[in-house]
């Protein structure tokens, strides 16, 4: 039971950060960034380059992914301005740049997975029946950093305000002297630095391959969708809640692909109980 | 920047109407000519390799065309479309190979089976709408291609299915220089049938659907069939499109379909633009043909996403939208012409 909990915690804390991006993006202009996945997975091999390949510091190589994958992101988003005020086209678009950045992937790193060292394990954490770590430790640790920081930044710092209006109301906001499209470019950059850091955090967890990111994905989107794509603290807890429940099914059986199954029917059933949890600027 | 004169509206208006009234046989010539001499020229003049490529074409057609209908008549997007194209090709393998159906039943059967998969998709389509079903859409076919491709009943576990018999109406299915005649028949119905369906009153109705539901449930249309009937049919010529390429390949096994690709069919459609499925079509082929033509090596994997892009950023109107551009310009270049003459 113990093993269950600290795995699942710990990929539910990697679902959190990534689910994160979608709903910080969604809650300022009710767009959904499907290259998120893919936009990490770029930090995350670039992450691997410096570090394992070119030896860089941990803490150089981590700052160099997620500025990478916060760049990409924001290209992505300038790319697409035009289309902003469209969904649909955006979440076309954005499948279309997460195509290409997989593309890019495998050409540059190729589909063999690549194995990356574990940071800080000789750090060992226990109690009750859990054992953590020193690369799980750190997933739990950013997530708590980010979501408290998150937290304090909307809630008390000007920028945060702006952000917050800026997603009740952009024309209100605009009145106001809020520059909109400022705001949703810093959004989209913070979006995709979270994207980042979660392929940096991930990458000891799993064997690399331009695919990775792409099984959180699925997970993420869950998560954001139970938390109504609003909340970072409920979509905390949708992410820890399905990385345990994800833990249990697959310590239950050996059927490949069950998680996905219940993933998708959680999906289509909030969609169809709350149809109002999306769509909220396209109705 | 010139104004374009009133006049050239009608004058478009009128060349259409002609085109329209005038009687079946005389406006079913110049297709049937068309498809004639495209089947004899496939069927006789096409290389190994090229004919390879036509028979992928056809079966991308007959997916796209479905897709075309869905999209852009009745306003439902859909990602997931390869999910519903492999089943109707492990439904079709499994048709022929374990009740030993002959291939052309086991592929109208492959059809009805992606029919059948493709209700669970549309249902949640009644109420979810727009953005959201294209979600949903996207994180069904996940599920399809994660968990229904690895389960042995269908996909006849690691190996795939392998299917030895080879008889099409006479053609053999896994020679592409034959086959590519039954495929390139098979899609021309398709394209007649989805044509038939836009100009029919169900189209009309689609497309009052996607334009505004609540007016068109005010005319007594029921919206939440035509919206189940948009996805019913698409899921239909999906699933044959699927049987086309398994029947061509011999075998059906999961990476055939990988859910990703879903994309290269929606950027058809998008690059298609709105109104007939002419544009929808042309750029079906190009996706198809061009990456192969071109032997551009592992760019081929680029294609699709690109595609999609551009279409998304730069040419939301499609080749359709060109299309008719460029028609009016012409009919506004002949008003001012009989104008001068005047």
């Amino acid at each position: 039971m113990g093993s269950v909990i600290s795995n699942g915690l710990t990929n539910g804390a990697i679902y959190a950060i990534v689910a994160f991006g979608f709903v910080l993006i969604y809650r300022n202009s009710g767009v959904m960034n499907f290259a998120h996945p893919q936009i990490g997975m770029i930090g995350g091999f670039f992450f691997f380059s410096l570090w394992v390949e070119q030896s860089w510091p941990y803490m150089l190589a981590l700052i160099c992914g997620v500025g990478l994958s916060a760049l990409i992101s924001l290209g992505t988003r300038q790319l697409l301005a035009p289309q902003e005020t469209n969904p649909l086209n955006m979440l076309l678009g954005t499948l279309g740049v997460g195509g290409i950045l997989t593309w890019y992937a495998l050409d540059t790193w190729g589909s063999t997975p690549l194995f990356v060292p574990s940071v800080g394990s000789g750090v060992v954490v226990e109690f009750w029946d859990m054992r953590f770590r020193g690369a799980a430790l750190l997933v739990i640790g950013s997530l708590v950093v980010v979501t408290v920081g998150a937290g304090l930044f909307y809630r008390y710092a000007r920028t945060g305000l702006a952000l917050r209006s800026v997603a009740d109301d952009p024309i209100a906001a605009t009145y106001m002297g809020i520059d909109v499209g400022r705001m949703s470019s810093l959004t989209w950059a913070v979006s995709g630095a979270l994207a980042g850091l979660a392929g940096v955090l991930v990458s000891p967890f799993i064997n690399m391959d331009p695919f990775f990111m792409s099984l959180l994905f699925l997970r993420a989107l869950t998560a954001a969708l139970l938390a109504g794509m609003r909340s970072l603290p409920l979509t905390a807890l949708a992410g820890v809640s399905i990385g345990i429940l994800e833990a249990q099914l697959v310590r239950e059986t050996s059927e490949p692909g069950l998680t996905e199954l219940v993933l998708v029917i959680v999906i289509i059933a909030v969609l169809l109980i709350r149809p109002q949890s999306l769509g909220r600027r396209t109705a | 920047m010139s104004i374009t004169p009133p006049v050239t509206e009608d004058l478009r208006v009128e060349q259409l109407a002609a085109e329209a009234s005038a009687p079946w046989w005389r406006r079913a010539i110049k297709p049937l000519l068309l498809s004639a001499v495209l089947l004899v020229w496939a069927g006789n003049v096409l290389g190994e390799d090229h004919a390879a490529i036509g028979v992928d074409a056809a079966a991308v057609i007959c997916t796209v065309c479905g897709l075309h209908l869905l999209i852009q008549w009745s306003g439902q997007v859909s990602l997931g479309h390869m999910a519903i194209v492999g089943i109707g090709g492990f439904a079709t393998a499994n048709f022929a190979v374990e009740q030993e159906l002959p291939l052309p039943l086991a592929l109208l059967l492959g059809g009805f089976s992606a029919t059948l998969a493709t209700v669970a998709i549309g249902l949640p389509a009644l109420r979810i709408r727009g953005f959201a079903l294209a979600i949903t859409t996207l994180a069904a076919a996940t599920a399809v291609s994660a968990y229904l491709f690895r389960q042995d009943w269908l996909a006849g576990g690691s190996l795939g299915i392998l299917i030895p018999e080879t008889n099409f109406f006479g053609w053999d299915s896994q020679e592409p220089t034959d086959f590519i005649v039954p495929a390139l028949i098979v899609a021309l119905i398709v394209m007649f049938i989805t044509t038939k369906i836009g100009q029919s009153g169900v189209g009309n109705a689609l497309r009052m659907v996607a334009n505004d539901d609540e007016v068109a449930a005010s005319y007594g249309i029921n919206v939440g069939t035509h919206r189940l009937a948009a996805f019913l049919f698409s899921g239909f010529v999906a699933g044959i499109g699927g049987g086309l390429m398994v029947l061509d390949l011999g075998r059906a096994s999961p990476e055939m379909f990988p859910p990703t690709e879903s994309i290269v069919f929606v950027a058809a459609v998008l690059m298609g633009g709105a109104g007939s499925i002419r544009g929808s079509v042309i750029a079906a082929v190009a996706l198809v043909a061009v990456p192969a033509l071109l032997d551009i090596g592992h760019y081929e994997e680029l294609v699709g996403s690109l595609a999609l892009l551009l279409a998304v950023r730069f040419a939301p109107g499609g080749i359709n939208g060109q299309h008719e551009h460029t028609m009016e310009r012409i009919a506004s270049l002949k008003a001012k012409r009989q104008g001068e003459s005047k």
